[in-house]
């Protein structure tokens, strides 16, 4: 049984797919999968919410790390930029023991994942891991 | 009506209405063409990207109806120009100058960092990071031209001095 109460979400040409997995130690991470394009106006109205409930949930249940997917991700705006730096921002201000990590997965072969999601895990580089695969 | 007289060695030119759906179709085009006009797809995926953002500005901040991106490649000095044009108020393209003239000053990389954070801050639907994630991901030169209403942005990409495949 899943330990946060999150579902997928799809919207135009995007879907963010979740999941839990266990590691090695055994202990459960979040997994949320990006594919399609975030190509939208406003992708802040849409999907801030749905990270919003996600960074709240983690940090309720004491989950201490998220693996972000972006590799079936075609394209990411500058508005789907912002929005990945907000999340940034949330987890930042968390008191330490209720704060996690992101894994970020990128693919080396598309320009914008190695070049920009690279910069994303400057931002925090003590909670931000990318592996470019 | 030109028909590339100079015999560039790709060019393509799009006018299209301002809708936003139709920005992933022109860019999926445009990394189509780039793709075979230059032969790396990391660089047509980066160029691509940045025709993208252009037309995202031009589309919010548009006065009236009507979208032009030019794509040139000149194979003698291995650059590509790409030229976005569109009708703006004074308001809009005065700050679209102002925005220009900030990131084309500085450290590429320190200053997409700077403008994310700034992003960041915004509640409304823009970001503001469109041009310097531009002059991040490829080191090209952004400039502004403004004819009464009409304004042209135009990216000079040396495609040396980027990565690609």
């Amino acid at each position: 049984m899943a330990v946060l109460n999150i579902t997928d979400l799809s919207y135009e040409n995007i879907t963010l797919a979740y999941s839990e997995q266990t590691d090695d130690d055994g202990a459960v991470f979040a997994s949320l999968q990006f594919n399609g394009d975030m190509d939208m106006q406003d992708p802040d109205s849409v999907f801030m919410p749905y990270i919003q409930d996600i960074h709240s949930q983690m940090s309720q249940n004491g989950i201490k790390k998220i693996q972000l997917d972006f590799r079936p991700l075609r394209f990411l705006n500058s508005s789907g930029i912002k929005l990945m730096v907000k999340w940034v921002q949330m987890m930042l201000i968390l008191p330490p023991d209720k704060t996690y990590s992101m894994e970020i997965l990128a693919n080396s072969a598309v320009a914008w994942q190695d070049n920009c999601l690279k910069l994303l895990s400057l931002l925090a580089p003590k909670l931000i891991k990318i592996k470019l695969l | 009506m030109e028909l590339n007289r100079n015999k560039d060695a790709g060019y393509v030119e799009l006018v299209f209405g301002p809708r936003w759906v139709y920005i992933a179709t022109v860019r999926k085009f445009l990394q189509n063409f780039l793709s075979v006009t230059i032969g790396n797809n990391k660089k047509a995926d980066v160029i691509s990207m940045a025709g993208s953002e252009l037309l995202e500005n031009a589309i919010k901040y548009a006065s009236e109806e009507g979208t032009k991106i030019s794509c040139r490649y000149r194979e003698e000095d291995n650059t590509l120009t790409l030229i976005v044009q569109n009708f703006s108020s004074p308001e809009n393209i005065k700050v679209l100058k102002e925005q220009i003239d900030i990131v084309n000053t500085g450290n590429p990389e320190e200053m997409y960092m700077k403008k994310m954070m700034e992003a960041a801050m915004r509640e409304d639907g823009g970001s503001q990071l469109g041009f310097a994630r531009i002059r991040y991901e490829s080191n090209s030169e952004i400039s502004v031209d403004v004819d009464g209403d009409l304004v042209s942005v135009t990216i000079l990409f040396r495609l040396d001095a980027f990565e690609g495949d």
